[in-house]
């Protein structure tokens, strides 16, 4: 067989227009080639291989889903409102239909999204929500700079002396989540109810910042230069290295999960290093430090775009959906709580989360508003 | 996610069209590594390879809901990667020795017409990579094959048809999950 017959042959194998006998051919072949050949063994390194190719799996198959709804329902209220008041004015029969209009919007309660503001060291406030992509303040030699929806960018155009120095605070709201690339190259994620302080540049001997809420960084490598992170009661010292802070003042431990590289978490009491696939839980009732096994899907599920339970009993889940959604919990009185598995995309409406969690049977949630109570 | 290592392919297979990401992932765990080392043996390029298991497993997810599988997931998948290194062939990105191997066949051998003999064939010789792997790859794999909770035998346990269960199946699951463990957990599962 020639090398243009062999071509067409398999192209149309590979449109499904050869014939049962051509296809049996070709897969005869196959089976009997594939058992003759060996195996081209390379790195046989398989556990790297696996997580390098999920990686990228993840990336094309895990796409955020960035809604501009701040945009939409803020200006949609005004005008409902204004609606409101007008036609009261002129028709009081009337504005009874769009008072009606008005409750059904706000019974909806629609996830978070890209929501923070920067609080600059003159103690002026940068709303970033809404701001323009590309360059937003220039502050001496520094220059902050929005290149996308939901993530600001730091960068330097010279070096800096110690009284140029500054600090500002990215802060995000309930309901927020946002993005910041810091002057060393530093890349950091915050959920929720957040915030993160920094220095416009960082001094010679190391990198200092602080953190309360839960946030994700990955250190940009300088090892003359370590990375310090410090929240309420503990300090994290890093060389380059990626890892999750979760230190929210509602919550009673602090939790620091280390993905790559290399940590350092002091506490008053302790000083511990952990490894990859490790967490610290710091108790700040009892000031005690231990370290745990963690299951990375779960602690970035949230960088990733959703909520992921791994026995997570229902009071700790609503508290994640109560930063997410900006909304009250209740609990009935004869409430009680019940442990959960699953995962589900944080950019649906709450109602779908808890209409998921109610599929389960044992528990059933009532909202009125943006408030919600738990019961059996 | 432990919960999801218990789940048989064809129950992996319900959530995936549903678009669970977690089903997906533990797809992944459980076959890439069988996929791959089959790959490497008509494709030396470790590139290449890996190219091909990312390609198969992305369009998997893309063509997730639109799946008609008749046969079972791991026929699928083996069929999947045979066309993907055919597409190989067609580019030429295979060693020359295939090729005219291919050639030489098509002139002078002798084959079977019976798809079935054929796939069953496909199927032995990838799973016999398992031997080759690692231990705690293989037993992302073996321990499938042993697990209990597939739809027939969630549709014994639970006295209801097959076809009931396949509608079912989130119910169902959480239902057995409760027999099976005792501290009663519950799943549930992402339902577009």
């Amino acid at each position: 067989m020639s090398n243009e017959e062999l071509d067409i042959l398999v192209k149309k194998y590979l449109d499904n227009t050869c014939s049962p006998q051509e296809r049996a051919a070709l897969e005869s072949w196959y089976n009997k080639e594939t058992e003759l050949s060996e195996v081209h063994e390379d790195s046989g390194d398989y556990r790297k291989l696996e997580s390098a190719i999920w990686k990228s799996l993840e990336k094309d198959t895990l796409p955020p889903r960035r809604i501009n709804w701040p945009v939409i329902s803020g200006a949609a209220a005004a005008v409902l409102l204004l609606l409101c008041s007008v036609l009261y004015f002129h028709n009081p029969q009337q504005a009874i239909q769009s008072v009606k209009q008005e409750d059904q919007t706000a019974s909806r309660i629609l996830p978070g999204g890209n929501k923070a503001e920067l609080l600059l060291a003159d103690g002026s406030i940068v709303p970033l929500s809404d701001a323009k992509t590309g360059l937003l303040v220039k502050q001496g030699e520094v220059a902050i700079s929005k290149p996308e929806e939901g993530r600001i960018s730091y960068q330097a155009s010279a070096a800096q002396t110690e009284e140029d120095i500054s600090f500002n605070t990215l802060k995000t709201p309930k309901g927020g989540q946002y993005q910041i690339d810091l002057p060393d190259g530093t890349r950091v994620w915050l959920n929720s109810a957040s915030s993160l302080k920094f220095p416009t540049a960082f001094s010679d001997a190391e990198r200092r910042v602080e953190v309360s809420g839960e946030v994700y960084f990955e250190v940009a490598v300088n090892k003359k230069k370590p990375f310090k992170v410090s929240s309420a009661g503990q300090t994290v010292v890093v060389l380059g290295t990626h890892f999750n802070v979760n230190a929210y003042p509602e919550e009673r431990m602090i939790r620091t999960s280390l993905l790559e590289g290399s940590v350092k978490v002091i506490s008053e009491r302790k000083s511990v290093t952990i490894k990859p696939g490790q967490q610290t839980v710091f108790d700040t009732q009892t000031q005690e430090t231990t370290v745990q096994n963690m299951d990375a899907d779960a602690v970035l599920a949230w960088q990733k775009g959703y909520f992921q339970f791994n026995n997570e009993d229902i009071r700790s889940i609503m508290r994640k959906l109560s930063r997410w959604y900006d909304i009250e919990v209740e609990y009935s009185d004869k409430f009680i709580d019940q442990r959960f598995n699953g995962s589900v995309s944080r950019f649906e409406e709450a109602a779908k989360v808890l209409r998921m969690l109610e599929y389960t049977g044992t528990v059933h949630f009532k909202t009125k508003g943006r408030r919600v109570t738990v019961m059996p | 996610m432990d919960n999801y290592k218990d789940l048989a392919d064809d129950v992996l297979l319900d959530l995936l069209t549903s678009g669970d990401h977690l089903a997906y992932k533990q797809i992944y765990q459980r076959y890439w590594a069988v996929l791959y080392r089959h790959a490497r043996r008509m494709i030396s390029d470790e590139e290449e390879a890996k190219d091909l298991i990312q390609d198969l497993f992305t369009n998997l997810w893309y063509k997730a809901d639109e799946l008609k599988i008749e046969t079972s997931l791991s026929s699928y998948l083996y069929g999947t990667v045979r066309y993907q290194v055919f597409g190989l062939i067609d580019k030429r990105k295979v060693r020359q020795q295939h090729i005219t191997s291919l050639q030489k066949f098509m002139n002078e051998a002798e084959f079977t017409t019976d798809t079935t003999v054929r796939e069953n064939e496909l199927k032995r010789l990838i799973e016999r990579e398992i031997s080759m792997l690692p231990a705690k790859m293989r037993e992302v794999f073996e321990l499938s094959r042993k697990s209990q909770l597939n739809h027939r035998e969630i549709s014994q346990q639970m006295d209801i048809s097959d076809q009931t269960v396949k509608k079912q199946i989130y119910n169902a699951v959480k239902i057995l999950r409760l027999k099976f463990s005792g501290i009663g957990v519950f799943l549930f599962f992402f339902l577009q």
